[in-house]
């Protein structure tokens, strides 16, 4: 967003957009985001193994959920006209028609996978962990969207 | 579509970025629509035409 000589400078990570009071939207985001960690950590040490509690899964949970979790209470926290730099309205923006664009492509893409594999299935009965089945699934979403998003991108 | 925002926008002599900030978006999308690559939408489309004082058939001219 631009701004004006005279106008305040806008913190970088912005403003909470509840309440009143103008408080930066980093310091909730990273409570929160601390908490959060802490009770999905816990669950996780009790609930993937058999034994009351394992130790190695609480701390990797820990290590590993904890920036993911503060950036996602940081988006649902955050007031976005209060970034700086941030553009106002990105709706308007060509990068929210890429972003659509992508998406859009994802899901047919999605949907020709998920009906092929139906298909395939009805024969072949795969036997793999179904975690790493949806892990997989995510990433190849993820990479589908990056190499859409880019080349809509370069088209422009 | 083709459009004569560089033609406004140099006439005032506006940097792309003034222009962008000005209607709230990204450089990237004053570029593109300069180039003709993307079409605005119409809010953006009556916004720019009020940012230039000028009618939107005046900025934006159909391919017939």
């Amino acid at each position: 967003m631009a701004q004006d000589n005279d106008a305040p400078l806008l913190p970088r990570w912005g403003y909470t957009k509840l309440g009143r009071r103008k408080i930066p939207a980093w310091k909730p985001a990273l409570a929160l985001g601390l908490v959060t960690d802490g009770v999905a950590s816990l669950l996780a040490a009790f609930l993937t193994t058999s034994d009351p509690f394992n130790a190695l899964a609480f701390f990797v949970f820990l290590v590993f959920l904890w920036a993911p979790l503060t950036m996602l209470w940081w988006v649902a926290l955050v007031d976005r006209k209060t970034v700086r730099g941030a553009t106002r309205d990105p709706e308007k923006s060509i990068e929210s028609t890429w972003y659509s664009g992508a998406a859009e492509g994802v899901f047919h893409d999605l949907m020709i996978i998920m009906g092929l594999g139906a298909v395939a299935t009805t024969w072949w009965k795969p036997s793999f962990d179904t975690s790493w089945f949806f892990l997989g699934a995510c990433v190849v979403m993820m990479l589908d969207f990056s190499l859409r998003y880019a080349i809509l991108r370069a088209r422009s | 579509m083709e459009n004569r925002v560089r033609e406004y926008r140099n006439s005032r002599e506006w940097s792309q970025q003034h222009l962008a900030d000005t209607l709230g978006v990204s450089r990237q999308t004053i570029l593109s629509i300069e180039k003709g690559k993307y079409d605005p939408s119409l809010p953006l489309a009556f916004q720019m035409a009020s940012v230039f004082e000028c009618m939107i058939e005046d900025l934006f001219l159909p391919e017939l």
